[in-house]
């Protein structure tokens, strides 16, 4: 028993050494040491400026690389803490800037903004971007040598940290125009700061950059209250890409860039757009009473806007095909105006809904146009949208004063280039009631327009009293319905569908061919309009834009004539292959889809009274495209042209023949049997081509 | 001598008597086996000390987030069968997995409690490491044999007795010496034998402890203790108590890419280290501290029939650490983008190797660097910690140390009953009940010279810049301010409950015995979220649905017995296994979605064998064929294009594992054993695998790839191992044994994504050099064949009367060196990285990631025993 314990003394001992071991070796954990940082600037001497450094690269395009042994110094005035500079940072001396390159992300970590670095630039290269200048590392991989982001891992290699916290004091710039594009320019990469700007009314409710990446890279415009602007260019990864831009008027700090020529600022972070002052002008009072476009036109030439006024409404015109600093602008009453914003342009895009301040301002003709200029006060509201009005041109001639800056749709029309310049192109539009012209500036970059459209959309504006339309983009017009025949008569929903031919001086109504060596089986071959103003009297064969009868008599003298405006689709038949008989006045209908009871009723006109033939005309009407037979057409009144001057009324009954038809319809007015008596033969015409159904 | 002997007998006669060659033991050859056991125990004394001291580490990429699955040994427990005790200790450097399986189909009881973890079906040996004097009493049992404990798994079943009164009445002061994960052990065992009242008890403890292990800039700390209380009520009535503990801290390794070796020229190249004013430090730290109590009761009615009843209980945490950034670049000295092969050209490519060369700080943790960017990142927090209005400004670190946390705690019931009905039926049955809660959290461990870090998500900042809640880890405590010691980044719990109960019946006839056993089993899980995440705010919160599994297995087998030493048997299971949820949760981080099909695992496997058991020749010849079906995976992991974690749940593994075991053990003369040993398997991957690939910061489904994995190798195990060894025993009680151990046919583990269409879409495969690249894209990489020879020596020496010692007192000195060639080239282990180069696909911008074996190394022991 004694044995025992004393045993169990033995264990005890024992345990106890053990565990008292145990836990000495234990207490050995002992904690880390830290390490101190504080961050003198390394005793080095600069041999380099960022100048000299940049004189380097004689040439933009090349990769020089770094030869001497040289150590530069700069401090750094841009880093990636934002994400807007990416890779890169941006430091700057003394005599100008420079872009280092470094091959990692979070490089504010070891590079922020303040910090003095200092690197030995021997074995690295320069290069540019764009003509901006940039630091970095050679890639040899290439056939001739390319710059490289400088891999992590030699940051230290080339890069010496230097002092934090150093101050620099960008640069103030009162001019735009002082900002130099050329390759060494001393301000490129450094920090400068631009007093008196503001973000265009357009892009006050944008946001800096596209967090949704669908761009990687977002430009804002930037003016001041003179209007001259500079491109704010920010990434769409910068953590700031979401946040809304500063609306004010203010300074902004930001890296001097350009691109290829192009000037742009790049920021740091949000704190550098210091847009807090009231925008130029006072801006658009809150308290604004608005009036709609209709009341403000109501107004009158030469009115004088109350105090107070403002519009609402939605930009239809694209800057790219207006003169710079124009807008139109159409609201809810279906009124539109011109406004023109001479000093601070506020770049607008189609289909922005705008507020308008127009307190004080003057209403006033220009060229004809009712328009508001000196407009300095606007801002965006978000978007709109405009439902084009249908129309057709001898509409808008007729409502040119209501419709004027108001956007309005023709159907089926042909187009015809008529001069160019090199400001743009003028095309005749031209539908079955008439023409229009439509200028299309060069910067929209629509090159041509095609012959034939189904659609033509744009504002409607007045040029010394004559109608204008004005595409905003190349979807305004769509192409189609032509071909090698044509545009086919689209007859609308309202009967009567009438054409009055008032507008053939710029060629034949969409759809209205004319044809020689017509026959029962053939239309014949395919003639041309001579669309000059016609004489009765003249003998020369051909389609003619003849004088209408209609209110004229039979010894109506040529001045006569040509001052007529009633104008008539006319033939001079002649012994001349294919006219007599053969000469046909050709229609072409789309289709006469959901129309019963069609009918037609035209004037067959007898114009010159000195011949002494007689022409027999008949009706006739085909179905489907390329016809090759045709059936007559019962007519009632008279169908001759001879030497009777005269205009009677036709009246046409197809029998339905050619109601509901989806395809097309084709109807002639055809002197198929040759003419009988002596001696000339007449000149005949229709006028006021009338198509009615139920 | 004697005692020894005795010792030794009594030894034997504790380990329950399961194996078919133990049973048929007859008297007459019962001296013969004990001689031999004595030096057997001899050696597994110091193989399971060797084991124990050998790395443990993750192999595969996929344990970012938490603690992952670093506590897993590939470590079979040394049997005592001719085959295993061969292959699992020798094959050690090779990573052998008995027949390929997976660690999660073996199972380990101890005093009667299963011990697996429930998250991941591992046993997790670390929780008795340095216990081995009190872990001795062990029963493996292997394949579909019957067990007395448990129904069992299909690899291995082990069942330790540690109960006081099974261990020896003595006392043990060790020292031991060794270059491995650690460098010395103290050793402290004291079993006081039971007393006439009926107590036992046991005490017992180590320490083992490297400042540097064999790989550079890892350490080791670790203690343990045990404590067993005993007391036997009459002689059918046993209480026993046992607690223990293994406290363990030790600096990790991680695997690397062979451009790293050669940039460091070191095989052994370990990236979580650097240095730190001149002193080593490593980022990457894992802790264990997770003390275990197990009450067990056994009460035996009669001499035929026991009940078995404990309850055990496992709490505390475990935990990983490693370096978090929030907006700086990644401090990771072997990212990719930092290395040679990244430049573009030469010249610069030979400029950062030496740059990598010449500056150890670029090739390892630049922790001064690391403290500099925090001592100069000033920031300023709005509305901190929630609260409008609070601004909190001042040095915000860009870098801590993180660590990845799970706390624990387990509770288990199990209750087995044995009893014999006449001379030819046992019946053996039980019921188990297990509750486990894991708590997986973040906490700031240092903050690296700043004074403070911010709660929020960088990868959701990134990504939904505009929105304003997206980036909070939790929106409970938006902003939240954390210093050290905070918890951050994640908190969720996940709980898991299982119940079993089963039943085996063995029949023994004179030729013939037969067996059948089955369980039925039912498992449940959900996860509790204790942050409401900013990304997922409705679906992160609280408790999420159950996940409810039931389970079946059915086993049987038949032995017929040719003679007393000539048996021939043959066994087959079929069984469903609830998946992990490991396996189940896409990303438990950040919210509770789970895999579309979750399904139970189907298991068909089958082995026959022969046995001879005669005195000087024991052989053990086995075939076996398993089909594993439906089993589940999740691989989280960065993506380059999304620039986020990627969600890689993959469903629809079906395996095949094949092969045929030998093992033999030929006395050929006096006192001098051959041992020779083969495993000859195929493991294939037996099905093309479907994954559905979501980010962590969204809940779309990205794509659906198919995976083209069928008949892929099953990797991370030799697939082809020999063993051939030498053993002489003295008469004078010292032994020696060399042995040569060849692995083939390994190879490495595969990246999914690689062996998809989206990865070799566009290559033409008429052009040659297309083809060519498509066939390196889908080639799996065979590592190469490789050897080792080991060396073991031992000797018993009592010390004289003369020393003055009243009682019987042993110096005992073992001595194990393994890989004698001192080759360092063996790749141990790796993984191809979980990324890839769709843009250019170019397999060796993201390498495979490799571990090496050990080269030399030794483990020496002296123990002093009385």
């Amino acid at each position: 028993m004694r044995n025992m314990k004393h045993k169990q003394l033995n264990w005890l001992v024992l345990l106890f050494i053990t565990l008292t071991t145990v836990t000495i070796i234990a207490a050995c954990n002992k904690k880390f040491d830290e390490p101190d940082t504080n961050f003198p600037d390394p005793n080095l001497p600069v041999t380099m400026t960022l100048k000299e450094l940049k004189a380097l690269l004689p040439t933009a395009g090349q990769v020089v690389e770094i030869t001497q042994d040289k150590t530069i110094a700069g401090i750094v005035v841009a880093d990636d803490r934002s994400g807007n500079f990416y890779k890169s940072i941006s430091i700057q001396d003394a005599t100008g800037g420079v872009s280092v390159r470094l091959d990692g992300n979070n490089l504010f970590n070891n590079y922020p903004v303040g910090r003095r670095v200092y690197i030995n630039v021997k074995g690295l290269c320069v290069g540019d971007y764009g003509g901006m200048i940039q630091l970095g590392a050679i890639n040899t991989s290439t056939p001739t040598i390319t710059q490289t982001p400088i891999p992590q891992n030699l940051f230290d290699k080339y890069i010496i940290k230097g002092s934090l916290g150093n101050p620099v004091v960008a640069r103030v710039f009162n001019s735009i125009s002082d900002l130099k594009t050329t390759l060494q320019d001393t301000v490129q990469n450094t920090l400068i700061k631009l007093d008196g700007f503001q973000f265009n009314a357009a892009d006050t409710l944008r946001t800096y950059a596209d967090p949704s990446l669908a761009a990687s890279a977002v430009n804002l415009t930037l003016q001041n209250c003179a209007g001259n602007t500079i491109i704010l260019r920010t990434s769409s990864y910068s953590n700031f890409s979401g946040v809304q831009v500063a609306k004010g008027k203010g300074s902004i700090t930001a890296i001097y860039t350009f691109f290829n020529g192009t000037k742009q600022l790049l920021i740091r972070d949000t704190s550098d757009v210091q847009f807090t002052g009231a925008r130029c002008g006072s801006g658009v009072s809150p308290t604004l009473i608005y009036k709609t476009i209709q009341e403000i036109r109501a107004l009158g030439d030469g009115a004088i806007i109350p105090a107070n006024t403002g519009i609402r409404g939605t930009i239809v015109s694209n800057t790219q095909n207006e003169a710079t600093g124009n807008y139109r602008i159409q609201d809810g009453s279906g009124f539109g105006l011109q406004l023109r914003f001479p000093g601070i342009n506020p770049n607008f895009a189609l289909n922005d809904s705008a507020a308008v301040e127009l307190s004080g301002l003057t209403l006033a003709l220009f060229n004809g146009d009712l328009q508001i200029t000196n407009v300095v006060n606007a801002q965006k509201l978000g978007t709109g949208t405009v439902t084009p009005r249908s129309a057709t041109v001898a509409q808008i001639g007729t409502n040119i004063n209501n419709w004027a800056s108001t956007v309005v749709k023709l159907s089926n029309v042909t187009i015809a280039q008529t001069s160019t310049n090199t400001t743009g192109t003028n095309y005749n539009v031209t539908d079955a009631s008439g023409s229009i012209v439509s200028f299309v500036r060069t910067t929209l970059g629509v090159a041509t327009l095609p012959a034939n459209a189904t659609s033509f959309t744009g504002y409607v504006s007045i040029f010394n009293g004559t109608p204008q339309i004005t595409i905003r983009n190349a979807a305004d017009v769509v192409a189609g319905g032509g071909g090698s025949t044509g545009t086919g008569i689209n007859l609308g929903t309202t009967s009567p569908f009438i054409m009055n031919f008032n507008n053939i001086a710029s060629g034949a109504p969409a759809g209205v061919k004319v044809y020689y060596g017509a026959t029962n089986t053939s239309l014949g071959t395919l003639g041309s309009l001579n669309t000059s103003l016609g004489s009765w009297s003249n003998v020369s064969v051909g389609f003619k834009n003849f004088a209408s009868a209609t209110g004229l008599t039979a010894t109506a003298d040529q001045a006569t004539q040509d001052a007529a405006t009633n104008r008539a689709l006319g033939v001079r038949q002649t012994s001349s292959a294919g006219y007599d008989p053969g000469a046909s006045f050709v229609f072409e209908i789309d289709n006469t889809t959901g129309k019963n009871n069609v009918q037609l009723q035209f004037l067959l006109q007898s114009l010159d009274p000195s011949v002494g033939r007689t022409t027999t005309w008949s009706v006739d009407y085909a179905l489907g495209d390329s016809p090759t037979s045709f059936t007559a057409a019962s007519t009632t009144g008279t169908m001759t042209t001879s030497s009777t001057f005269s205009s009677n009324t036709i009246n046409v009954n197809f029998g339905g023949a050619i109601d509901n038809k989806s395809q097309k319809v084709t109807i002639r007015i055809s002197a198929l049997s040759a003419s009988t008596g002596a001696s000339n033969r007449p000149s005949s015409a229709i006028d006021d081509f009338t198509i009615s159904w139920n | 001598m004697l005692k020894f002997t005795k010792f030794a007998i009594i030894l034997l006669m504790a380990v329950p008597i399961t194996s078919m060659a133990q049973k048929s033991k007859s008297t007459a050859t019962k001296k013969t086996t004990t001689t031999v056991a004595r030096d057997t125990t001899i050696t597994d004394e110091i193989k399971d000390a060797m084991t124990d001291n050998i790395a443990v580490v993750t192999i595969d990429e996929n344990d970012q987030g938490d603690g992952g699955t670093q506590n897993v040994s590939s470590v079979l427990t040394a049997g005592r069968d001719p085959f295993y005790s061969v292959m699992s200790f020798n094959f050690n450097a090779f990573r052998f997995k008995a027949r390929g399986y997976d660690g999660d189909l073996n199972t380990t009881y101890m005093n009667g409690v299963p011990m697996d973890n429930l998250d991941n079906g591992f046993t997790p040996f670390g929780l008795w490491g340095g216990l081995n004097d009190v872990m001795r009493n062990r029963d493996v049992s292997l394949g579909l044999r019957p067990n007395t404990f448990a129904f069992g798994d299909i690899a291995t079943s082990s069942s330790i007795d540690a109960r006081a009164s099974k261990q020896r009445k003595q006392t043990q002061i060790g020292y031991a010496l060794s270059n491995r994960t650690y460098a010395h052990r103290l050793s402290f065992y004291h079993g006081t034998g039971t007393s006439k009242k009926g107590w036992t008890f046991v005490f017992a403890g180590s320490f083992r402890g490297a400042n540097e292990g064999y790989v550079p800039g890892t350490y080791y700390n670790g203690y343990s203790y045990y404590v067993g209380v005993d007391k036997r009520f009459g002689q059918r009535h046993l209480l026993s108590l046992s607690v223990f503990n293994a406290p363990t801290e030790s600096g990790r390794q991680a695997a690397a890419t062979e451009e790293m070796r050669k940039i460091s020229g070191d095989n052994f190249y370990n990236p979580t280290w650097g240095l730190q004013n001149g002193k080593v430090r490593n980022a990457s730290i894992s802790r264990s501290n997770q003390p275990t109590f197990i009450l067990n009761d056994e009460y035996r009615f009669n001499n035929r029939t026991t009940i078995s009843t404990s309850i055990s209980s496992t709490w505390g945490k475990r935990s990983t650490s490693a370096l978090d950034w929030y907006n700086a670049p990644d401090p990771r000295p072997d990212y990719y983008r930092y290395l040679p092969s990244y430049q573009l050209g030469n010249a610069l490519q030979q400029q950062v190797l030496q740059a990598m060369q010449n500056d150890i700080n670029k090739r390892q943790v630049n922790w001064q660097g690391l403290y500099e960017v925090n001592r100069n990142s000033f920031s300023i927090i709005q509305n901190a910690n929630g609260i409008a209005g609070n601004t909190v400004s001042g040095k915000r670190s860009r870098y801590i140390q993180e660590e990845r946390i799970i706390d624990t705690r387990r509770l288990n019931f199990n209750s087995v009953f044995n009893t014999s009905i006449g001379n030819h039926t046992e019946l053996t049955g039980g019921l188990s009940f297990q509750a486990q809660s894991n708590n997986y959290y973040k906490e700031v461990e240092d903050l690296l010279g700043g004074e403070f870090y911010v709660n929020l998500n960088q990868f959701a900042e990134r990504d939904f810049p505009s929105n304003t809640t997206a980036n909070q880890n939790d929106l409970i405590t938006p902003n939240r301010i954390l210093h050290k010691g905070d918890r951050f980044g994640y908190d969720y719990d996940i709980v898991i409950r299982k119940s079993a109960a089963w039943l085996q019946g063995v029949f023994k006839f004179k030729k013939v015995d037969f067996f059948l056993a089955g369980e039925l089993s039912n498992t449940k899980f959900w996860r509790v979220g204790h942050y409401q995440s900013g990304l997922f705010p409705n679906d992160s919160y609280g408790k999420s649905s159950v996940n409810n599994f039931n389970n079946y297995a059915v086993k049987g087998g038949l032995t017929y017995k040719i003679d007393g030493r000539n048996y021939l048997y043959a066994n087959a299971a079929i069984m469903s296994r609830a998946p992990l949820f490991d396996n189940v949760y896409i990303s438990p981080r950040t919210r509770d979605f789970i895999q579309d099909n979750t399904t139970n695992e189907d298991i068909q496997t089958a082995e026959a064998g022969y046995v001879l058991n005669a005195p000087k020749l024991k052989v053990r010849l086995t075939g076996y064929f398993t089909k594993i079906k439906n089993q589940m995976n999740v691989l989280t992991f960065y993506h380059d294009d999304y620039r986020n974690f990627v969600n890689y749940a993959i469903n629809g593994i079906d395996k095949l594992h094949f092969g045929l075991e030998f093992g033999a053990e030929a006395k050929i003369m006096r006192n001098v054993t051959l041992n020779v040993a083969a495993a000859v398997g195929r493991y294939y991957y037996d099905s093309r695998q479907e994954a559905t690939v979501t980010v962590d910061n969204s809940a779309a489904v990205l794509a659906k790839d198919l995976i083209y994995s069928q008949n892929y190798r099953i990797p991370g195990t030799p697939q082809n191992a020999y063993s051939v060894g030498l053993s002489y025993r003295s008469p004078k009680f010292w032994f020696v044994s060399l042995s040569a151990n060849y692995a083939g046919n390994r190879w490495l583990d595969f990246n999914p994504i690689r062996r998809t269409f989206d990865a070799v879409d566009g290559l033409d495969i008429t052009k040659p050099n297309e083809a060519a690249l498509r066939e390196s894209i889908l080639a799996q990489q065979k590592l190469d064949d490789d050897y080792t020879v080991d060396f073991f020596g031992g000797w018993s020496w009592k010390l004289p009367k003369s020393f003055g010692f009243k009682k019987p007192t042993y110096l005992v000195f073992n001595l194990g060196i393994n890989n004698l060639l001192n080759n360092k080239n063996i790749i141990s282990g790796g993984f191809e990285q979980l990324r890839f180069d769709y843009a250019d696909k170019n397999i060796n911008k993201f390498p495979p990631k490799y571990y090496y074996a050990y080269g030399l190394n030794y483990f020496a022991s002296v123990t002093f025993r009385f």
